[in-house]
């Protein structure tokens, strides 16, 4: 089973090395594509550097736009399952394993990063190191449950947690995802492209790294924009 | 007559004149300048006799004819808004795609 981890990125010169480093530690034969995202700062050399195969936008289209082209090149490459992956060290390689375990099982098509799974199990097992309390608390509060009503509003299927950059796909279910969002819009795009296909899809617990803050409620209101007129277009 | 009213004819002249110089350069087809030439008609006819527009605003059941041609302009306006907006988002993915293309012909070489 051919494995290939798409990462878009956009100046992420800093991240970038480390993110690739990590997943090859994690599992040397997976394929690895960078996207740079037309990054203003080393992106571009940096992942060169790392030895993995790079393609590069000539004009920054963001990260959906991103993800299709790394999707893309993954599928011309034959990967039996394809990886998205965010290049700002927000998550954790070394539970990319498990995480697409279900996926090599045959179990399910898709499975999708979510933060909020955890929190349960670690709960119930009294760990209080759960994944939520590094989530900024108006974002976990206000920010999150907003974005996942909206979401849920917009897709149909009700997800833990509705913006989360980390999924994997089969061959199978990546072609028949269409990204057509080119921004930010692309996570709930793909949810709806699940529901449209009626695709067996996994929410599986990941862990994230708030290095910063991240998207901030303003970009809702663009997301929602685009969402808007991308309804309109074909 | 008002200096507004002699702005406001001098002003339509010089549109249906630029409008005329396109279509004789075949910029635009024959219905297109037809409909343009009638729509700037009419703004000289309200423009001539200003109580004329008070009475069709009234069959609209508007007030005031000024009124009228306001809330004409805002929706004009906001329909254009809109497919400006449509538009813009098509130009945006075409743009995409082909830096999708372009990013995978580069990547192919290297």
């Amino acid at each position: 089973m051919k494995t290939i981890v798409v990462i878009p990125a956009f100046n992420e010169e800093d991240h970038i090395g480390h993110v690739i480093q990590d997943i090859r530690a994690v599992s040397p034969a997976w394929d690895i594509v960078v996207v740079d995202d037309a990054s203003t700062d080393k992106t571009y050399e940096h992942a060169r550097a790392s030895g993995v195969a790079v393609v590069r936008h000539v004009v920054n289209r963001g990260q959906g736009a991103a993800l299709r082209t790394g999707t893309e090149w993954a599928l011309l490459h034959g990967a039996d399952s394809i990886i998205h992956f965010d290049a700002d060290g927000q998550f954790s390689a070394r539970e990319l394993p498990g995480f697409i375990e279900p996926l090599e099982k045959g179990k399910e098509t898709i499975v999708l990063g979510s933060r909020f799974l955890r929190v349960k199990t670690d709960q119930n097992n009294g760990d209080n190191s759960d994944a939520s309390k590094r989530i900024p608390w108006t974002k976990r509060v206000i920010i999150l449950p907003v974005a996942r009503l909206i979401n849920w509003y917009i897709t149909g299927i009700k997800l833990s947690d509705a913006h989360n950059g980390l999924r994997a796909f089969t061959r199978d279910a990546a072609l028949k995802i269409r990204i057509t969002q080119d921004r930010m819009a692309h996570n709930s795009n793909i949810v709806a492209e699940i529901k449209k296909h009626n695709l067996r899809f996994k929410e599986m617990p990941v862990t994230v790294y708030y290095h910063s803050y991240g998207q901030r409620a303003g970009a809702g209101f663009a997301i929602l924009s685009d969402l808007f007129f991308g309804k309109l277009i074909k | 007559m008002h200096a507004i009213q002699i702005v406001l004819f001098l002003l339509i002249a010089f549109v249906v004149l630029r409008v005329a110089a396109r279509f004789r350069a075949k910029d635009m087809g024959v219905l297109v300048f037809l409909s343009w030439l009638v729509f700037w008609a009419l703004a000289a006819l309200v423009v001539w006799r200003p109580e004329l527009s008070t009475e069709i605003a009234q069959v609209f059941g508007v007030g005031r004819g000024a009124d009228f041609v306001t809330y004409l302009a805002l929706i004009v306006l906001f329909y254009g808004f809109f497919r400006l907006g449509v538009r813009l988002e098509r130009q945006e993915r075409n743009i995409s795609k082909l830096t999708q293309v372009l990013a995978l012909r580069e990547g192919e070489k290297n």
